[in-house]
């Protein structure tokens, strides 16, 4: 704990009305502060954390989970409805997208106009802007204006204004990902100088890869409250612990199922079978596994197609298997037909929890239809061999000094 | 603790200049006149209401000025702060609704959007007085030195309209009727404010209008000083000025208290 803490954070909350009506917009007029009604929802409740000089703290969470309105209120952008935020020295915020830039001015312009509004003279802007124009690498675009720009050249420039008028906190909201890969990485090691000059970064991001990589804490927040504070790995863990629970929860239930046909279908007993046949939940690394259903008809389907999905936790699609790929040919069903569908597949993920989801598509009356479809299993990976990533790659290495005989071989 | 405003008008002053420019060029951006739009508009307005009221209903300004020249100068020197208050009052009602890149996703002086607007609006004034003492100048021959206390005369009027701009614009941000109101507002104005006739016209029981209407009294001074050469009435201007500070120091204070939350509803 020093005098120089960025932010200090103790029972911050914030309400919103819960619907936008003219007359109840009247009590904001009042110069005092607001009291919560019935009426109001909470974003955020009850939230305490200090991030000191060169920390990067990462908060996660699902949408609607607060960390906007997190970063808002440390940007000073919304009034806290109770609780202290003290937030202390120049924040730079990439909160969305072309923050601040008119679209009508040009690159150019925008820049000064940003140099200003972080309070910086002309003079002072003049001389940054060689290096901000270098970093952007938007080239000629600098002089047209930024309603031209695509969202990628946006961003840089944004990026490139924000970083340059040396903030103490700088606020990133998903903005990072906009950008080219070379951008991105280009964009991490200029938060990396950032932080060893003493500028504290808040970063919110659905990339756990790149909270863990980038920041010192984490932050997870659900439903507006804090569900985890500490080691950016054990949160991001919890993050996804929770959201597999989620999941688990649905299937104690019903299948999170639509049929937009209404039910000319049912997909049903979805399960994973290990190398050996055994139903589980965990399979290893590179196994030969299957994934097995039973669709049951309550209409007529003509060219049934089958389909499942491979997904992470974050909804990213590892694979999407389906008969058409495959070139399965699935007999018209009819009312009381049963389909036994088993799809066997090689497990080549890293370890970690995926998702598994099935659905079913067809002619009906002639006209293509989705019919039913949902997520129904959450799986856990597990290898006893060390992998990071998404998918697991059967891989070897061979190391050696050039000009030297004899390889170190792993 | 300094006042923010003055923070604002300090540190801010480079922002202040690129934001009107910018605000100024915008209007004009791509238009073939261009910037000479802000000087034909006003001329335009000022050639409909001398030849209505002028050459169509015969108004004669007072005994001593019966010529249709002076109703033209006399109605320029009421008009151009008729025009100041309704741009700048009106732009302030929508300046934080149409403008939610700066209130919810930077850090920006929200204050500076109905500043802006009155600076904006006050580079019309500018030219307008440039060609209404020019327009003098022509017509008389020559000019009264009391044009140059015309600066003076406007200090309590640009304070005592940059105050309302902030609360108007502070209760704009969640009431969007207000845009509607103030339209309405400005109608009813232009025909109670000594605009198109002299402020003694007003009959003695309605001359309180006068004084609570800051356009009243830009528009009477306008000609005291730069048609009829007469000085301003001093202690109503140092009253005036008081006033307005006063006001301007209320409305500042309210906007602060306000601004917060536009994020909210925006």
């Amino acid at each position: 704990m020093s005098s120089d803490t960025k932010i200090v954070a103790s029972g911050l909350g914030k309400f919103y009305p819960h619907r936008l009506e003219t007359l109840r917009l009247l009590r904001y007029l009042a110069p005092w502060p607001q009291r919560h009604t019935a009426e109001d929802f909470w974003a955020l409740r009850n939230l305490s954390f200090r991030l000191e000089p060169g920390k990067a703290l990462g908060v996660i969470g699902r949408n609607g989970s607060g960390k906007s309105t997190l970063l808002q209120l440390v940007a000073g952008l919304l009034e806290p409805s109770e609780g202290i935020i003290n937030v202390n020295g120049k924040v730079a915020a990439l909160l969305e997208l072309g923050a601040g830039f008119n679209p009508e001015f040009t690159g150019r312009e925008n820049v000064f106009l940003s140099g200003s509004v972080y309070g910086y003279s002309r003079a002072e802007m003049a001389e940054r802007f060689d290096e901000i124009v270098e970093f952007a690498a938007i080239g000629d675009h600098l002089d047209q204006p930024v309603k031209t720009y695509s969202s990628g050249m946006y961003a840089r420039l944004a990026f490139s204004v924000a970083i340059q008028v040396d903030p103490d906190i700088l606020l990133i909201d998903e903005i990072l990902s906009v950008g080219d890969l070379g951008f991105q990485a280009k964009c991490f090691r200029k938060i990396e100088a950032l932080r060893e000059a003493g500028t504290s970064i808040m970063f919110v991001s659905h990339d756990l890869n790149a909270v863990q990589m980038l920041c010192d804490e984490a932050l997870f927040l659900d439903e507006g409250v804090s569900r985890g504070f500490g080691e950016p790995r054990e949160i991001a863990n919890a993050y996804v612990q929770m959201l597999s629970e989620r999941v688990r929860l649905g299937k104690q239930h019903d299948p999170v199922v639509d049929s937009p046909t209404g039910a000319l279908a049912t997909i049903r007993n979805v399960e994973l079978l290990n190398a050996r046949g055994e139903n589980t939940m965990h399979p290893s690394a590179g196994e030969r596994c299957r994934v097995r259903y039973k669709v049951e008809f309550y209409g007529d389907v003509a060219e049934p197609v089958v389909t499942m999905q491979l997904r992470t936790m974050l909804g990213l699609v590892v694979s999407d298997l389906t008969s058409v790929f495959s070139n399965t040919d699935i007999p018209p069903c009819a009312k009381g037909d049963v389909l036994d569908v088993d799809f066997e597949f090689d497990c080549n993920l890293c370890p970690g929890p995926f998702r598994i989801g099935a659905s079913i598509a067809g002619l009906h009356d002639g006209v293509p239809a989705s019919i039913c479809g949902g997520e129904f299993l959450t799986i856990e990976v597990v290898s006893s061999q060390r992998a990071y990533g998404i998918a697991f790659v059967d891989s070897s290495l061979h190391v050696r000094k050039a000009g030297e005989a004899g390889a170190i071989d792993n | 603790m300094t006042s923010p405003i003055i923070q604002t008008w300090t540190k801010r002053r480079e922002l202040l200049i690129a934001l009107t420019k910018r605000d100024v060029l915008q209007k004009y951006r791509g238009s073939v006149l261009g910037v000479m739009w802000s000087v034909l508009n006003p001329l335009f307005l000022l050639g409909i209401y001398t030849t209505a009221f002028g050459v169509f209903l015969h108004m004669k300004w007072d005994a001593e000025h019966t010529g249709l020249a002076d109703f033209a100068i006399m109605l320029f020197c009421g008009l151009v702060p008729f025009t100041y208050f309704n741009e700048a009052i009106s732009r302030s009602a929508t300046a934080i609704i149409s403008a939610p890149n700066f209130v919810k996703r930077i850090a920006f002086p929200t204050e500076m959007l109905p500043i802006v607007v009155n600076t904006s609006a006050l580079v019309h004034v500018f030219v307008n007085t440039l060609i209404l003492i020019a327009a003098v100048g022509i017509a008389h021959g020559t000019l009264h030195v009391t044009v140059l206390l015309v600066p003076l005369i406007w200090i309590p009027v640009i304070l005592g309209c940059i105050a309302l701009s902030l609360v108007v614009a502070a209760v704009g941000g969640f009431i969007r009727d207000l845009t509607h109101i103030v339209g309405v507002i400005f109608s009813v104005l232009f025909f109670l404010s000594p605009i198109f006739y002299p402020a003694t016209r007003v009959p003695e029981k309605a001359q309180f209008i006068l004084f609570v209407n800051p356009i009243a009294y830009a528009a009477t001074n306008m000609r005291k000083l730069i048609v009829l050469g007469e000085t301003p009435n001093w202690l109503s201007w140092a009253g005036l000025t008081l006033i307005s500070l006063l006001a301007l120091w209320l409305s500042v204070r309210y906007f602060f208290a306000l601004q917060r939350r536009f994020a909210d509803v925006l």
